[in-house]
């Protein structure tokens, strides 16, 4: 047990180096300015260190934004003032390279609780999901993003460990959810993403309280449930508008630059596309066999307890993405400027099904091999997309 | 066992091979100032859906990557204003062309309206576009609003661009100097070249960023830190790291 427990300690530290190396790669790669809103982010924490007030929108319009993320990025901002501006921006991306490595060790840790009994998926899903050329783009920028996405993996993290726990909410639980949503207010309007998932939540837990037989309980999930979800302004011609998804693909990808279209190669994209297809078809395949497992053949197992929560916890994952999708979906209605990293706020658990539904596809004998294999591809994407999509662009050079 | 090996050794050697043939760069490199793009008289004036400005060239090498426009004069903006830079070929004859000419776009790029601000330079950056140095190119200046405009821009020649002074010798003297042509087949020599450069984007930078504005972009910047042999040191400890993460994998 410590054997196993120590050679997990070694792989998540070998992942976290990786992760920094590679953040620090991006971090100074990429030049000054030119990842979204990045100056907008530094004049705001400027204003706040010189004036001590917010700024109005006119002065930056990143000040529509809650000031957590300034707040915090005084830090580095104040440490990086004796060596100038350029080196203020660098420990400013340094943080958000910094909240990456949170993410990461957040997932893997979710991930092993949610998935207990496999040693592949937690190590892989985190480094699958270091690799995301676009994620890593992002991760490394000064821009309040970063902050968002990393209290909306803590977030799905401490959701996830309740649900695994099968055990009424505690107040300790409670209080580091009142945290992180808090903390979530105050970074970024887009945190109603994940908050979207506090009825289900909720609900989980009113069931959790009820003194009655489990199957009497289930009956009801649904009705209360989905309320939420069925009070959304739902239209189909806002996922059908001209490029919508072709452009929420690509730039959940990789499309790197600010008001510049820098892609990756056509290939790359269509490889992705057959990649989450195949995910999506085993992803069909497990949520059909756990509902099989669980309300027939499985019923009176030992594992049906963990199978439940699992099962939730990939239906929480569906419903995230969903209404991250639906977010961006609307922003780019509204203002036709959405990006696809609108929708990073769900990063975690978008990558959880794509790994759990590749998983599924995957024969066990040959299971290491095939990880192995997806790891290596998504290091490379990742170096493909900083060396020759990135750099080219902005130095010229074949680097 | 075998995958143990194989994984990492298969990385280290992809990424040694990749590195020798592509990253590791040559001292080659040739900085070109472009010509000038006058659109100063009757060319200058409002820009609208319907009235566009152009400026044909001749490229003296065979790499454009950008173009820096001044904008003189600003009014109100709509948010959804946008304005364009189109890079396009025309064809092989060397007389100027009319709107009628065979055409075709190689590149573009986009600024939000409101980003601009009154007697800005303003660099659009097309990425790396190879082009042909015995065609006729042109640069257009476009905007996708309809009539009636309700703002105005002014291009103009007339300021030099300030970068162009902080060039060495010859082009110090180019005080009308609109854009500017890069090539380059180099990292390393690219970011020695820039050294001096960059210098300036800062002392220019610190101006502007004083009294709240900023030029959106300078697509030459890199940081201090960001040396090639920092660059190359960190490909190789991330392939080390990530060779033993592989190694290790369970």
């Amino acid at each position: 047990m410590i054997q196993k427990s120590k050679e997990t300690n070694k792989n998540i530290i070998l992942l976290i180096l990786v992760v920094l190396i590679k953040g620090s790669l991006w971090a100074i790669m990429v030049p000054r300015w030119l990842v979204p809103d990045e100056f907008y982010y530094f004049e705001y924490t400027r204003f706040l260190l010189a004036t001590g007030k917010l700024p109005h929108v006119v002065q930056t319009p990143a000040a529509g934004h809650p000031p957590l993320y300034p707040v915090l990025a005084s830090i580095p901002y104040l440490l990086g003032r004796p060596f100038g501006q350029n080196v203020q921006l660098l420990f400013m991306r340094f943080m958000g390279v910094a909240f990456e490595i949170l993410i990461i060790y957040f997932t893997f840790k979710l991930v092993q609780a949610v998935f207990p009994k496999s040693k592949i998926l937690p190590l892989a899903t985190g480094a699958i999901l270091a690799f995301n050329p676009q994620f890593s783009f992002i991760m490394a920028s000064a821009n309040s993003d970063t902050l968002l996405i990393l209290l909306s993996t803590i977030w799905f993290y401490l959701l996830g460990i309740y649900v695994m726990g099968k055990e009424k909410m505690t107040l300790k639980q409670l209080f580091w959810l009142a945290v992180i949503l808090g903390a979530g207010l105050l970074t970024k309007q887009r945190f109603k993403i994940p908050m979207a998932l506090i009825p289900l939540i909720l609900t989980i837990d009113i069931f959790r309280r009820l003194p009655r037989r489990p199957a009497r309980r289930m009956r009801r999930l649904p009705s209360i449930a989905t309320i939420p979800l069925i009070s959304l302004p739902f239209s189909w011609s806002l996922f059908t508008r001209a490029d919508m998804p072709k452009r929420l693909f690509t730039g959940f990808w990789g499309n790197f630059g600010w008001w510049q279209y820098i892609p990756l190669r056509q290939p790359t994209y269509y490889l992705l596309l057959w990649i989450m297809g195949a995910a999506l078809i085993g992803l069909a395949a497990l949520i059909i066999d756990y509902f099989i497992r669980i309300f027939i053949t499985a019923r009176k197992s030992v594992d049906h307890p963990l199978m439940v929560g699992q099962l939730i916890i990939i239906i929480l994952a569906i419903i995230e993405l969903f209404l991250a999708i639906y977010t961006t979906v609307v922003y780019d209605y509204l203002s036709r400027g959405a990006n696809a990293r609108y929708m990073f706020a769900a990063i975690v658990p978008t990558y959880i099904l794509l790994a759990v539904g590749l998983k599924k596809l995957i024969p066990a004998v040959i299971e290491k091999h095939a990880f192995v294999i997806l790891v290596t591809a998504a290091f490379f994407l990742n170096f493909h997309a900083l060396f020759f999509i990135v750099a080219p662009f902005y130095y010229g050079a074949s680097i | 066992m075998r995958v143990k090996l194989i994984a990492p050794i298969f990385v280290v050697l992809t990424v040694l091979a990749i590195m020798i043939f592509k990253v590791i760069p040559t001292p080659d490199i040739q900085q070109l100032i472009g010509p000038v793009m006058n659109i100063e008289g009757d060319n200058a004036g409002p820009l609208s859906k319907n009235h566009w400005q152009r400026q044909t060239f001749m490229p003296k090498k065979n790499t454009i990557y950008g173009a820096a426009v001044n904008f003189t004069f600003w009014g109100q903006v709509s948010k959804d204003t946008i304005i364009t830079l189109r890079l396009s070929r025309l064809g092989r004859s060397k007389s100027p062309a009319t709107r009628f000419s065979r055409e075709k776009i190689i590149a573009e790029d986009k600024v939000k309206a409101y980003h601009l601000l009154k007697n800005t330079d303003y660099l659009f950056w097309f990425g790396k576009q190879k082009v042909d140095k015995n065609r006729l190119y042109a640069l257009t200046l476009i905007t996708n609003k309809a009539q009636p405009e309700p703002i105005t821009v002014f291009t103009s020649t007339r300021n030099a661009y300030p970068l162009g002074n902080h060039f060495d010798g010859d082009i110090k003297k180019k005080n009308d100097l609109l854009f500017q042509i890069y090539s380059t087949s180099s990292l390393s020599g690219l970011l020695n070249k820039m050294k001096k450069v960059d210098f300036a984007h800062d002392k220019r930078e610190a101006a502007i960023y004083k009294n709240g504005d900023w030029i959106r972009r300078y697509p030459l910047q890199y940081y201090p830190l960001a040396n090639v042999k920092i660059i190359l040191a960190l490909i190789v400890l991330l392939t080390a790291a990530f060779s033993c993460f592989l190694y290790y994998f369970p």
